[in-house]
Formats: C-alpha cells, sequence, structure tokens
C-alpha cells in the first residue's frame, strides 16, 4: 500500500520519493509494456513514457480506488497512445456478424509457463495483441474497447476471436 | 473494471496480469532526465500559452506535452480526465491533428522514428546517411534518428566505426556509459549493459570522450590508445592488444607474442578453450598473420613451429609438447 506522504513529495518533485516510488512499481509496469510491445524496444518506450505520464499526472490521483490500479491505467493508456499513434487513421471493419466468441477457450495454456505466454502474446499481430490484452487481462469490456481504440465494438469482438484462433494455433505448433 | 471469467482461462489471466519483469539498469535515469526537461520546458511555456489555440504532438509526447499546456487554459479539447473508470476517460486524441505543425514554441521534442540494425549471429556492416559506416559484431544492435539531423547514434553489444563526418558535423556515439564525439576517425566500442565498462579503441584519428554519468570526466584519446570508462572512472591506456578488432578484420597479428597471450586471443576469436599439458608452451613467442583462417590451419601451424601436438574435444583443446625456454 503506497503511502499518501509518499505520493505528496513525489508531486512536489523531491526526486528521492520519485525514485522509491519508480522502485516499487517498475517489474510490475515493465511486465504490462512487455506485454503491449512489439519489441524489447518499444517496450522501453512506452515503459519511461508511462512513468513520465504518471509523474506528471500524480496530482490527479485523488486516493479513491487502488493506486495500483491507477498506474496500470495510465500504461495501458501510453501502450494504447504508441499504437493508435502508428495505425493509419481510418482503419475500420465492420463484420456483418461477429462470430460468438466469449465462449471461446485456449486448451494447452496451463502447460505453459509465463515467459512462453508472454512470447506468444508478442508473437500475435498489433490489433489481436492489445484487444486479447485489454479483454482477457484487463478486463475490459468490448464497449470499453471501442471507445479506447476508436474501433466498433463488433470489431473489438472479431479481434479477440482471431487472437485466440492465432494464440491456439500457437499453441499448438508449439507441442 | 468488469472482471471476465472465462473457466480454465482464469489462470491465464492471473499469470499474465501478474507478470513482472526486471526494467533495463538505466531506465530510471532517462525517466529522472525527461523530469528534469520538463520542469525546464514548463517555466518556458507558461508565457507562451496564450499563443497556442491548437498543437499538433505525437502521441507520445502528448501525453506530457497536455498536462504543461493546458493546465492553464481549460477549455482546450484535448484532455487528460482523472483516470477513475476507465469507461469514462479516456485520452482523446484529436483525429484531425495536422503533423506539421510541431510544438515548436514549446521546444517539446517530438518522438522521432528510430531506425535499428540488429545483429543475430553474424557480423554485419551498415552505412550512416553521412557515409561512415558501422561494423556489428554479433549479437548486437545500434539505433538513430531517422532524419539524422543530429547525428546520434546509440549502440548495445560491440561496433567497429569507420567515420566519414567533417569537424563541422560531429557523428555523435553513445554507449550505456559513454558520449564519443568523432569526425574521420576509426574507433570500436564495446558497450554492454551488464559489464561496468564501457571500452573504446582508438584505430585511426581521435575521438571526444566524456562519461554519461559525470559529464566532467571526459578525455581525448587519440590512435593508438584505449579508453575504459565506468560510472566512475576514466581511464586511458595504449593500445597493446593490436587484436582488438579482430572481429572485424577477421585478420589476427602477433608479433613476437607469448603464447600466453595468442592462446587467450584465440580463445575469444573462436569461442574455444586452449589448455597446455606443460606451462613451458606459454614461453614460446610467436609472430605470423592470420587472414580469415580456420583454428585448425593456426593451430597447426603452431604445432609446426614449436613441435606441439593437439587434440580436440568438442571445442577443448589440449596442445601438448615440451615447449621453449
Amino acid at each position: 500500500m503506497i503511502e499518501e506522504e509518499l505520493i505528496k513529495k513525489c508531486i512536489t518533485g523531491d526526486r528521492l520519493a520519485q525514485e522509491k516510488l519508480y522502485n516499487t512499481y517498475a517489474s510490475r509496469m515493465k511486465g504490462i509494456c512487455v506485454r503491449y510491445a512489439r519489441s524489447a524496444f518499444e517496450a522501453e518506450d512506452i515503459f519511461q513514457d508511462g512513468f513520465l505520464a504518471v509523474f506528471t499526472n500524480l496530482g490527479k490521483y485523488k486516493g479513491t480506488g487502488s493506486f495500483d490500479g491507477w498506474i496500470r491505467r495510465i500504461m495501458i493508456y501510453t501502450a494504447i497512445d504508441t499504437y493508435k499513434k502508428d495505425l493509419p487513421l481510418k482503419q475500420q471493419v465492420t463484420y456483418d456478424s461477429a462470430p460468438e466468441v466469449e465462449a471461446l477457450e485456449i486448451s494447452g495454456l496451463d502447460l505453459l509457463n509465463e515467459q512462453e505466454l508472454i512470447q506468444m502474446i508478442q508473437q500475435l499481430p498489433e490489433g489481436y495483441r492489445i484487444v486479447f490484452n485489454l479483454y482477457v487481462v484487463e478486463g475490459f469490456s468490448h464497449k470499453e474497447i471501442a471507445e479506447l481504440l476508436n474501433i466498433s465494438a463488433s470489431t473489438s469482438k472479431t479481434q479477440l476471436f482471431k487472437a485466440k484462433k492465432t494464440l491456439q494455433a500457437l499453441v499448438e505448433h508449439k507441442s | 473494471m468488469k472482471k471476465h471469467y472465462e473457466n480454465s482461462n482464469q489462470s491465464l489471466k492471473d499469470k499474465l496480469y501478474n507478470y513482472e519483469e526486471q526494467p533495463l539498469p538505466d531506465s530510471w535515469k532517462k525517466i529522472s532526465g525527461g523530469l528534469d526537461l520538463q520542469k525546464s520546458k514548463a517555466k518556458q511555456t507558461t508565457n507562451r500559452l496564450k499563443l497556442l489555440s491548437y498543437t499538433s504532438v505525437s502521441a507520445v509526447a502528448l501525453v506530457v506535452a497536455s498536462i504543461l499546456i493546458f493546465q492553464s487554459s481549460p477549455e482546450n479539447k484535448i484532455t487528460i480526465t482523472t483516470v477513475e473508470n476507465p469507461s469514462k476517460d479516456s485520452i482523446h486524441i484529436e483525429e484531425n491533428v495536422d503533423e506539421s505543425r510541431k510544438v515548436e514554441t514549446n521546444n517539446m521534442p517530438v518522438k522521432p522514428k528510430l531506425l535499428t540494425r540488429k545483429t543475430g549471429n553474424k557480423k554485419a556492416t551498415y552505412s550512416l546517411p553521412d557515409g561512415s559506416k558501422v561494423t556489428l559484431n554479433r549479437y548486437s544492435d545500434f539505433f538513430y534518428d531517422e532524419n539524422f539531423t543530429d547525428r546520434i547514434v546509440t549502440v548495445h553489444g560491440e561496433a567497429f566505426f569507420e567515420v566519414k563526418s567533417d569537424e563541422a558535423h560531429p557523428l555523435i556515439v553513445y554507449g550505456n556509459r559513454s558520449r564519443i564525439q568523432v569526425s574521420a576517425t576509426s574507433f570500436e566500442l564495446r558497450s554492454y549493459s551488464d559489464e561496468i565498462y564501457d571500452e573504446v579503441n582508438v584505430k585511426k584519428g581521435k575521438i571526444s570522450i566524456e562519461s554519461r554519468n559525470e559529464k566532467s570526466k571526459k578525455a581525448i584519446i587519440l590512435a593508438g590508445y584505449k579508453v575504459s570508462i565506468s560510472d566512475t572512472i576514466v581511464r586511458k591506456e595504449a593500445i597493446v592488444d593490436d587484436n582488438f578488432d579482430a572481429w572485424k578484420t577477421e585478420k589476427i597479428v602477433f608479433h613476437d607474442t607469448g603464447l600466453k597471450e595468442v592462446f587467450s586471443t584465440l580463445e575469444n576469436y573462436y569461442q574455444i578453450s586452449i589448455a597446455t599439458n606443460s606451462p613451458k608452451i606459454l614461453n614460446c613467442r610467436f609472430t605470423g598473420v592470420f587472414e580469415k583462417s580456420e583454428i585448425n590451419e593456426i593451430l597447426q601451424v603452431l604445432s609446426v613451429s614449436f613441435d606441439l601436438s593437439y587434440n580436440e574435444n568438442s571445442k577443448n583443446y589440449i596442445l601438448s609438447g615440451k615447449g621453449c625456454n
């Protein structure tokens, strides 16, 4: 539980306090960046930009809701910004009917360790990876994802479906 | 946040949600530097806010820049709202932002497009926009801004530079711990984040180098000299190992060199281990040049020269013989 005192000091620009906060959350946040990025370079970029955003916006953290959740969201938004920056502007694809995706489960995942899981996720194409992370790991709804990524909810569903299918293929390929 | 429980995928979510990874050792320094930069730019911004009715920033600079710019103009469109509830709050980015209108008045750096060159298990040579050549050893990489207006190259691993730049437009090379400024030079940089020192060997010309950690620690190094830089030390010395760039030239030169050093060079170059059955072998001194040779060729030459024989067992060599006095 991060103390109010530490946050207050960080807001005033106390470098030692900021470093302490950084040390507390760094590996967790790097873990998030690695999931969203295409490469180690991009993960590092998102990581650094994300922390800069954290310290810049620290004054806006009201203390309601966990700090861990708050700092996670900043990292994720930073990752999404990086992703959006590289997207061609109009990338709306509409589907007449999005297949039933929520039910699709990927088998064989329990056999994988974290490193292998992360590697597989990194192998997914951009759009699939982001939607997969946001839906499956972060727990956003398709509606929320649609808003965040500026796509339609049904596109989000389809991306998730494709992400799962691709992951399934990767898991099977591994075994 | 709503939670989704997908039966057996719950453990997948947990594994990934809690995944942690060790950050790079110099990340905090960079973030800290970014915070310093913000502080000094913020002083400049307050005077110019009134001029800004719109800004165009790349998405990455946006998160940082927005707070500085819009603290005093709340009616502006781009906002970062309190991130309590993700469904309501999001970072809105103006879609029809004009990329050409950079935030020049703010001097906020726009994120450059980086070109990266990376090697696997083979070395490779690349050209820089100014005509300089960079040869990367195996498993190394370097990157630079596509525009190359600032002529900055950053290296991880081992690289040999043949620099064409002129005095008026020097090339800047960054290692983990060092900043090197050069023009018309040939030098080698070795910078691995898991080693204590950055090492630079100068082959031709001269370099100007400073410690990234302590800018006051700087030196000028001439051809035939090398420098080792750690976070606290800058150490100059003459180059004694003429084969420091053998990996690049594929040429190994020995000039009345004791076999102890000969073997050490061969071990590094060929990634093997060499042992002897008699310490007298190490007394022998050898003169010769090998260019693009196989290790066996070299060992045969040495064997003939010093009446030795050798055995090999998966990259472990044992040399036997009477040696020298």
